[in-house]
């Protein structure tokens, strides 16, 4: 449990050097003996948090699951409706995928905006992601 | 964007393939954190799917 808890929790944590110093003391009577703490920190592999919104710059963002009544007020109608419902923004380089709410957003181009998620917890690392 | 870009970006999360949108293109989905990715012949990533899960066609 405490192995589990080093390898999924942010080392940015004050609780992660003590769950350390508890797993040294725990598995120091263990056969196999300690993981080393750089090797758990090299292991450790934070989650992430739900990626649900897109921010287009100036204020604007449009969110998954938001209704289109609410984001057409703020970034208008789209230009072009595919069948599936598909809309396309091309200031936004990217497509919506709509019924009456946002189903899905599309970013597909190389001006589209920069997702960044974020790790579960408190810390405030990042991991980047933006299409290129 | 590169797909070595896009799994260093997201630092080994859990994902898995499958059709978005009832196509049956498939999508590098990663279901925690609710992004799916196209990934084209070159290993580059055409388009990144915020997505919620109902629209999943697995599902």
């Amino acid at each position: 449990m405490l192995q589990r808890y080093l390898r999924l929790s942010s080392t940015e944590y004050m609780w992660w050097k003590l769950g350390y110093e508890k797993y040294s003391k725990v598995c120091a009577e263990s056969p196999n003996g300690c993981a080393p703490e750089a090797q758990l920190r090299a292991a450790n592999h934070t989650l992430l948090r739900e990626v649900a919104a897109v921010d287009l710059g100036g204020g604007k963002s449009i969110r998954v699951g938001e209704s289109c009544q609410d984001a057409v007020s703020c970034i208008g109608v789209g230009p072009s409706r595919a069948p599936a419902r598909r809309i396309r923004y091309p200031q936004y380089t990217l497509d919506v995928v709509a019924s009456d709410v946002f189903i899905a957003i599309i970013l597909n181009g190389k001006g589209a905006p920069e997702l960044l998620p974020r790790r579960i917890g408190a810390g405030t690392s990042k991991a980047r992601s933006d299409m290129a | 964007m590169t797909a070595d870009g896009l799994e260093h970006a997201l630092a080994d999360q859990p994902y898995r393939y499958e059709g978005l949108l009832d196509t049956w293109v498939p999508y590098r989905s990663y279901p925690g954190i609710g992004i799916a990715a196209r990934l084209g012949p070159q290993k580059t990533v055409e388009e990144l799917v915020l997505v919620r899960s109902a629209m999943r066609s697995s599902e």
